[in-house]
């Protein structure tokens, strides 16, 4: 259930440690904002920030799907934002923390995971692995 | 180390970035909160109460040509202002966002008409302006 522990060098503990606090931190003014919309979006940061960080070996195992959600999230937000506004002085410092934000999960997926592309193929490989062990379990059944 | 540097070099440089562009933007809502008449030839006006994400009474009356005062008594630290728009919808006029603070708004004169006002940051905060 747990994940095992994987070596971290400190500039990996700094960068992350910055994304769960600028998640956090967008996540607060969104929530001081009140209603429903902005009470949701506020939950989806911290529920972001937390699987940024749980030793789950499923986190763990996924975290470059999370850190892709997480970027893309902020970005509907700044989107959404841009479109509708306000466009107050609270607003223009959760969209720099946003974009911040972004830039460090571009930055901790290229160093952690690698090129996407890398990424989408290595997982298709294992799809069709698991896919082919399912077939085989499945052959061997009947 | 050397990536960390660069690391921390780039998120500057992107909250400077974000810094320097927001600081041309935010003089546009004062530019537009008030219009009209000064406070001194301003009618009698009437207070807006906003608290709990709602707005009280949802339904003001203000004379028609002439220049008007709203109060917006902002009893929340959620942010809200008011918004006034037309029956087609464009917006006549424009206040400054507040938060927990109470603000008086020099309404320029309107027509005699219906017209809506809203919270431009909760848009389902919604209420009725009776010009007449």
């Amino acid at each position: 259930m747990f994940a095992t522990r994987t070596p971290l060098r400190l500039s990996d503990v700094v960068i992350r440690a910055a994304i769960v606090g600028l998640a956090l931190a967008t996540g607060y003014i969104h929530l001081t904002l009140g209603g429903l919309l902005f009470t949701l979006n506020a939950i989806g940061y911290f529920t972001a920030a937390a699987a940024m960080v749980v030793p789950l070996a499923l986190a763990v195992r996924f975290r470059w799907f999370i850190r892709l959600g997480l970027m893309g999230y902020a970005a509907t937000t700044i989107i959404a934002w841009a479109i509708q506004g306000p466009y107050f002085p609270l607003a223009y410092i959760a969209k720099g923390i946003e974009v911040t934000l972004i830039a460090l999960l571009v930055i901790d997926f290229a160093r952690m995971d690698g090129s996407p592309v890398n990424v989408v193929k290595r997982e298709l490989a294992n799809l069709n692995g698991f896919v082919a062990k399912v077939r085989g379990s499945a052959g061997a059944g009947a | 180390m050397k990536r960390l540097i660069q690391a921390v070099a780039l998120a500057g440089l992107a909250a400077l970035t974000v810094a320097c562009s927001s600081g041309g933007a935010t003089a546009a809502p004062s530019a537009s909160a008030s219009t009209g008449a000064s406070a001194s030839d301003a009618g009698a006006g009437v207070t807006v109460v906003a608290k709990d994400i709602a707005f009280s009474p949802t339904a003001i009356t203000l004379p028609a040509d002439t220049a008007t005062q709203v109060v917006l008594d902002n009893q929340e630290d959620a942010p809200h202002n008011m918004v006034i728009k037309d029956a087609a919808g464009t917006t006549v006029f424009k206040g400054d966002i507040v938060s927990k603070q109470q603000i008086t708004y020099n309404v320029g004169p309107l027509a005699a008409g219906d017209y809506t006002f809203l919270c431009e940051v909760h848009p389902n905060m919604t209420g009725t302006v009776t010009v007449q």
